[in-house]
């Protein structure tokens, strides 16, 4: 059997009902001999690279459908395999790009066997068009990014509403309150009341001042993480070093996915671990921020339901990072937040 | 800046008073309630360059000023604060904060403490606070808020320097981040000033701090020694 010798009888390297079955078949399969010539072309690849079966059989299958950057690997691929070296390709599905007859490229998933017979070799291709799946994939992570962003966004708007707003309103009452009082006896009974009204409006004025800060803390935005988390372990009920923060600035997302996740881990780490400190540390290489934060406390912390950090490895999901927990040295907990993030 | 007793007795001309705050409201309210217990408002300002522009047409003892204010919209009322200083040394700024903020406090302070002041905005309607704080900036002293001061003193450390201190030595150390004299300090804690100037002594030589005389620089070294057992 020399399959070279067969272009005009593509279906006859194939068992009667063979090819029956292969046009049925959703993805393309192609089958290639050892000249990297088509033997076969099922209807399917006539529906993904826009060739008919006789337009394809018998022609170089890197000319047909490899882009031109990747025909020279393709062919020595060929070549390295004939050769008898060990396979780099074969029985495993690999993403790549194939071009069609209109000349534009579309990802697809790709794999290739050889078919186990006597003589000459057979290789055929399954090729499955991926280009949607990637595209939805691609604009699912990007929703997921804007739909992060949009929550900051609205955390921050609220502050600022506050800021500008209801907390404004609030003293400039306290001074209507003081502007009242100085008007009234200290024996008269007015005087008792208006002195109430003003801690309770004190009051009010404290709640609603940690309720703002605690939706974002405003030297965030005006300084970056370093005042952020200064503030943050200053407030902090156990002692928490902070071993190096960049003093540059990054991008807003991963400022404020860096700074919640920092403080939903403190708050984790003051209530479950028992620790008695904590450290902080914020490395930054090329494209990669990484933040950790380890106690020294009785460990066995997991992102789980009701740990509070299901939400944070979700954050930095959208931000195409990585957030788990690990055992620290010492037999305390290490939770660990990774970002791409280049130096601004 | 207006002659008088360097602890806090009235001044015989009233002070006069710059007022800057983006919120109508709170700009109008401070400055009535301010004229009202005698302060000369000489002007008012509601966004940072035209806090700056008025403050060399007026030059006044004291300008108060928001943080957060237009154009920037971010930290533009303590910058403008921090170049009043630089440049017009004989007008203090009191700073008014919504948030406490470290970082506020030491951009505050960076080229000194004398005739500055940092202040919850909430006290601006604690009338005899908010004027003591401006009689004190307008004499050069310096004013921290409480909230701020127990906040760089509650900071959970190793070490824990602050250990080596008594109670009462605490409350006078608090007192003198504040900004507060031995007089006020002694007022406050109703101790005789000897007892303070003694309790002071001791902080010092306990914290291992240089003894000086201006209370300013006290603040400052106390609050320098704050910070770094911060970081």
């Amino acid at each position: 059997m020399t399959p070279a010798a067969r272009p005009s009888d593509p279906t006859a390297v194939l068992a009667p009902g063979i090819a029956d079955v292969l046009d049925a078949a959703l993805d393309a399969v192609v089958a290639m001999d050892a000249d990297g010539r088509v033997l076969h072309w099922n209807r399917a690849a006539q529906r993904t690279f826009g060739f008919a079966p006789e337009q394809a059989v018998g022609r170089e299958m890197a000319e047909l459908i490899v882009p031109p950057r990747h025909r020279d690997a393709h062919r020595r691929g060929l070549a390295r395999l004939l050769s008898g070296a060990a396979p780099t390709l074969l029985d495993q599905r690999v993403e790549t790009q194939a071009i069609g007859a209109d000349g534009s490229e579309r990802a697809v998933e790709l794999t290739v066997t050889r078919l186990p017979q006597e003589g000459a070799p057979i290789f055929v291709g399954y090729v499955r068009d991926i280009s949607d799946r990637l595209a939805a994939e691609r604009e699912l992570r990007a929703s997921r990014h804007r739909l992060l962003e949009a929550a900051y966004e609205t955390r921050r708007r609220f502050e600022r509403d506050l800021h500008d707003g209801a907390q404004q309103r609030l003293i400039g009452t306290g001074i209507a309150l003081q502007l009242l009082r100085a008007r009234v006896d200290d024996g008269d009974e007015l005087a008792a009341l208006i002195d109430e009204a003003r801690d309770e409006l004190t009051a009010a004025t404290a709640e609603l001042r940690e309720l703002a800060r605690g939706l974002h803390p405003a030297v965030l935005t005006q300084g970056g993480l370093r005042p952020a988390l200064r503030a943050l372990t200053g407030r902090a009920p156990i002692p928490v070093a902070i071993d190096g923060v960049p003093a540059g600035r990054l991008p807003t997302a991963v400022e404020t996915t860096a700074y919640f996740t920092l403080a939903e881990g403190l708050t984790n780490v003051a209530r479950h671990s028992g620790a008695s400190s904590a450290t902080i540390a914020i490395e930054q290489d090329a494209e990669l921020l990484r933040v950790t934060l380890t106690d020294d406390g009785r460990g066995g912390a997991v992102v789980g339901a009701g740990s509070g950090l299901a939400g944070l490895r979700d954050r930095a999901a959208a931000l195409d990072g990585r957030l788990w927990v690990e055992p620290a040295a010492g037999g305390g907990t290490r939770l660990v937040l990774e970002v791409p993030c280049e130096p601004v | 800046m207006s002659p008088s007793d360097p602890d806090g007795a009235p001044a015989p001309a009233p002070l006069r008073v710059l007022v800057a705050d983006d919120s109508a409201i709170l700009r109008e309210g401070a400055a009535r309630l301010l004229a009202d217990a005698g302060f000369d408002v000489v002007a008012q300002a509601a966004d940072a360059d035209e806090l700056l522009r008025k403050v060399r047409a007026h030059k006044p003892d004291v300008a108060v000023t928001d943080i957060r204010m237009p154009p920037r919209g971010e930290d533009d009322g303590l910058r403008a604060a921090v170049r009043i200083r630089a440049e017009l040394p004989h007008v203090g700024v009191l700073v008014l904060s919504q948030y406490v903020e470290e970082a506020y406090v030491e951009a505050l302070l960076a080229n000194g403490a004398a005739g500055v002041g940092y202040l919850l905005k909430d006290r601006v309607a604690d009338v005899a606070r908010f004027t003591d704080a401006l009689h004190r900036v307008a004499e050069g002293g310096s004013v921290l808020d409480p909230e701020v001061v127990a906040l760089m003193m509650g900071r959970r450390t190793a070490q824990d320097p602050l250990g080596a201190l008594t109670p009462r030595e605490r409350e006078v150390l608090g007192l003198m981040a504040e900004g507060r004299t031995n007089r006020a300090i002694a007022g406050a804690l109703h101790l005789s000033e000897r007892a303070v100037e003694r309790h002071v002594t001791a902080i010092f030589g306990k914290l291992d701090l240089e003894t000086t005389g201006d209370d300013h620089r006290r603040v400052l070294a106390v609050l320098r020694y704050l910070e770094a057992v911060g970081e």
